[in-house]
């Protein structure tokens, strides 16, 4: 039944995203990747992961905010010219075949519904589940993995997030300085 | 069957990556593969008639090793979403520095102008 | 920001409604934060919903306002002090016990169970890394969203991004 309504909405995210990508309109685009970011908040929900579904919307409504704001305000129509014949067969070809090798590859894995922790029972993640509650005193076994038993990773997604923004306002500063051959600058339109 | 459409899914946004000019369009294949990869791995983790990681009132700890799902990819997953947000923000800073230099989103554009 | 009316940020209904509704996002987000540690929530989800509060209250009511309040200096300085003093409560393990990211306090004092008070270090942790996206991702809004125009060769429009607040009535 679970498997059933994830394999759908999983499709309707397929044509979303054909959508979001063959559309002429820019504003429909960063539309449709809003509802594909959405339907998957909904798929973590069945799957049993309700602190990621919140993580997943709020985040969801910042993305599509930074990509209107970003960009619909410079160009609202895209034109696409001419694309070559060629150059587009071979690409959608190469991509044929890694469909086909990744096809193989795929039906390697253990089915949907048996996780690889319910073969093996000296997985890590089944001592987090035993004996999280009493080492730590947090009911919640995630955040005790990503406070407590792996917080050098939280620790170093601190950084990855620094050297994002921090570099996106490095890009996005004042660059010319005045020049002296007296173009004046004048500063309206704050 | 369901690992296969995710694959799909991650190479729907490896063509649009590949193949489109638009430079927004290229920073929305990003984002569909982002998507794709996120959920294969929190459906890797997942058991038949699971519960949620979350301990409950009276709950024992042996119900929880019998028929939790797999807590730990979700951890990897919640940092990997707002990490990808990061990268996000500097994608677009580096589309709009684009178009103030060139004053086209299109990259075959880009490439017949000089700076 | 600019518009064409003599106020800036957006209508009166959109006012009045944001006025009402900003202080309770605050409150779910703060929610979210501290009962990480009990209910499915956690410092990311509410340190995003901070930055969603911010951002609102920028689309609503124009710049001016909210850089009175949360420059560029306040929010660099709360990104920057949340992340060490991550790293100082983080260490602080190995001068009491033995690794590096111990669990001090539950450790010497354990406490009662399902409370709001308990797990040791992890509501403290928590709220460090919600205060910390919560200010950066204000900034990131900042920086695409606070423009000026420059002129140059009489034709051409360069639109730049200077990143500013207007404490005392000048700027920094």
């Amino acid at each position: 039944m679970v498997e059933l309504l994830v394999s759908m909405l999983i499709f309707f995210m397929i044509i979303g995203a054909i959508i979001a990508l063959e559309t002429t309109d820019l504003l429909s685009a960063v539309i449709s990747i809003g509802a594909i970011g959405s339907v998957a908040s909904i798929c973590y929900l069945f799957v049993g992961a309700p602190d990621i579904a919140s993580t997943q919307l709020v985040v969801e409504v910042l993305i599509i905010i930074i990509l209107i704001r970003a960009t619909i305000r410079h160009d609202l129509i895209t034109i696409d010219g001419d694309r070559e014949f060629f150059g587009l067969t071979v690409t959608l070809g190469l991509i044929f075949v890694l469909f086909l090798f990744g096809f193989r590859a795929l039906s390697n894995l253990f089915e949907f519904g048996n996780p690889a922790i319910s073969q093996f029972a000296e997985a890590p993640s089944n001592r987090y589940l035993f004996s999280g509650f009493q080492e730590t005193g947090a009911n919640n076994i995630l955040s005790a993995i990503l406070f407590d038993y792996r917080g050098l990773d939280t620790f170093a997604q601190l950084g990855v997030l620094f050297a994002g923004i921090w570099g996106a306002f490095a890009i996005m500063r004042v660059q010319s300085r005045r020049k002296k051959t007296g173009k004046g600058e004048s500063n309206e339109d704050r | 069957m369901i690992y296969t459409l995710c694959f799909v899914l991650f190479l729907v946004g490896l063509y649009g990556v590949t193949c489109k000019k638009n430079i927004v369009k290229i920073i929305l294949g990003f984002l569909i593969m982002e998507h794709s990869i996120n959920l294969f791995l929190i459906l890797l983790g997942w058991r038949k008639n699971g519960i949620a990681p979350v301990l409950e009132k009276g709950m024992s700890a042996d119900i929880l090793v019998k028929s939790a799902v797999d807590p730990l990819p979700q951890a990897m997953v919640i940092i990997s979403i707002v990490t990808g947000l990061a990268i996000l923000v500097m994608m677009v800073a580096i589309a709009i520095r684009l178009y103030q230099k060139y004053g086209t989103f299109d990259i075959t554009e880009m490439n017949k102008l000089k700076h | 920001m600019k518009t064409d009316k003599k106020s800036p940020g957006m209508s009166l209904i959109v006012k009045n409604t944001a006025r009402t509704v900003m202080g309770l996002i605050f409150l779910f987000g703060i929610y979210l934060t501290l009962y990480g540690h009990i209910s499915p929530a956690g410092g990311f989800s509410g340190g995003v919903v901070f930055a969603c509060t911010f951002i609102l209250m920028t689309l609503a009511f124009g710049k001016d306002v909210v850089l009175r309040f949360l420059g560029k200096t306040t929010a660099y300085i709360l990104n920057c002090s949340a992340a060490v003093l991550f790293l100082l409560i983080a260490c602080s393990g190995v001068f009491f016990g033995g690794n590096f990211f111990e669990n001090v306090i539950e450790k010497m004092y354990p406490s009662a169970n399902f409370r709001l008070f308990s797990a040791g270090f992890i509501p403290f942790y928590n709220l460090l890394i919600a205060i910390n996206i919560g200010a950066g991702l204000f900034m990131v809004f900042i920086i695409f969203s606070v423009r000026r125009v420059v002129e140059m060769d009489g034709k051409r429009k360069l639109i730049t991004t200077e990143f500013f607040d207007i404490k005392e009535g000048k700027i920094q």
